[in-house]
């Protein structure tokens, strides 16, 4: 064991080993022979995560790849739901405005019917108003998608750095290893994101406090 | 009273909200919007003049929202234009940061039409009762 040829006992200047100086090199001698074992178990851990932590590495910028294009995915479905609705939107003015002429032209239970009627298409332009404005869940998840982005690269830059450290493989293009604890300090933004962001009701009971309704 | 003859820059890096806010604002009756992808590009838009209303978001690149509005507000051409903060942005510290920078109102996303009107109601009330 490398300890064992590292570690010679103590001799006088004849060559003989000095009688009192035995339990104490015996000690010591045991406990360095632990201490080897528990290396020598640490480095067969670090050999066994070899492959494990190597494939995260490897897998993140594949993860990250997945949620940009989950973002693009929601922006692009967004702008076609858009776009429909204000198909939709125009449609509804249009019968809206044939309605309202019609209505003029008509008389009796007529009028009532399409006093009915009208009162059920402007109704619906709130509605696709509101399916407009519903969409704007797709700024909050591109947002929340890019602070996910941020902290599963400094995972990965963490990851390799552990990989290079321990010398499991030599490091693989590590890009970009500036800004080491941004990872952090957005999953602490994402985090207190779902935590401490305000209602509206809270913000505009803050900004009456400032003399603002 | 909304004066919805007047022109408006919507500023948002994000083409979605950037339309969402605008057919919002056409709902309501605006009929003249103009856009901006950051603070910087629309403060460029903004010093062409002509602008009666900012809706802005937050967090853009380039130039974010509070600093477009503390450039307009140092601005002395821009510094009573009406400035609306639309964001996901809304811990207190940067309302009150918003606040100190002048915002006119702050509305948090994901919002309302009537949320936005109502805003804005009350932005062109204040102004009225100043102006008057």
């Amino acid at each position: 064991m490398l300890v064992d040829r590292m570690i010679e006992p103590e001799v006088s200047g004849d060559g003989e080993m000095l009688e009192e100086d035995l339990p104490k090199e015996r000690v010591i001698h045991s406990e360095l022979a632990e201490l080897t074992k528990y290396v020598e178990v640490i480095t067969q851990t670090i050999r066994e995560m070899e492959s494990p932590v190597t494939s995260t590495s490897e897998q993140l910028p594949q993860a990250t790849s997945h949620l940009h294009d989950l973002a693009k995915m929601t922006e692009d479905g967004t702008h076609q739901v858009i776009s429909l609705t204000e198909e939709l939107e125009r449609n509804r003015e249009v019968i809206q405005h044939q309605l309202e002429q019609l209505r003029a032209n008509v008389a009796g239970r007529a009028v009532k019917d399409l006093d009915a009627i009208l009162t059920i298409v402007k109704a619906d332009e709130g509605r696709l108003l509101n399916i407009h404005v519903a969409l704007s869940f797709q700024d909050l998840v591109a947002q929340r998608v890019e602070k996910l982005v941020t902290v599963l690269t400094e995972i990965q830059h963490k990851l390799l750095k552990l990989v290079v450290i321990f010398g499991i493989q030599q490091q693989k293009g590590v890009a970009g290893t500036s800004g080491e604890g941004r990872g952090y300090e957005m999953l602490r933004q994402l985090e207190s994101s779902k935590t401490t962001a305000l209602q509206q009701d809270l913000v505009d009971s803050i900004m009456s406090e400032y003399g603002m309704s | 009273m909304i004066d919805t003859g007047i022109k408006v820059l919507v500023v948002d890096d994000m083409s979605t909200m950037r339309r969402i806010v605008k057919n919002v604002l056409r709902q309501i009756g605006f009929t003249d919007i103009m856009e901006a992808e950051n603070g910087q590009d629309a403060l460029t838009k903004l010093r062409a003049g002509g602008f009666g209303l900012v809706v802005s978001d937050w967090n853009m690149p380039v130039m974010q929202g509070i600093d477009l509005l503390r450039a307009v507000r140092a601005d002395a051409e821009l510094k009573t234009l009406p400035f609306l903060m639309v964001t996901a942005e809304a811990q207190k510290e940067n309302l009150i940061l918003a606040v100190q920078a002048g915002v006119s109102n702050y509305v948090v996303k994901p919002f309302t039409a009537e949320i936005l009107q109502g805003k804005l109601e009350k932005i062109f009330g204040n102004v009225q009762t100043v102006q008057t």
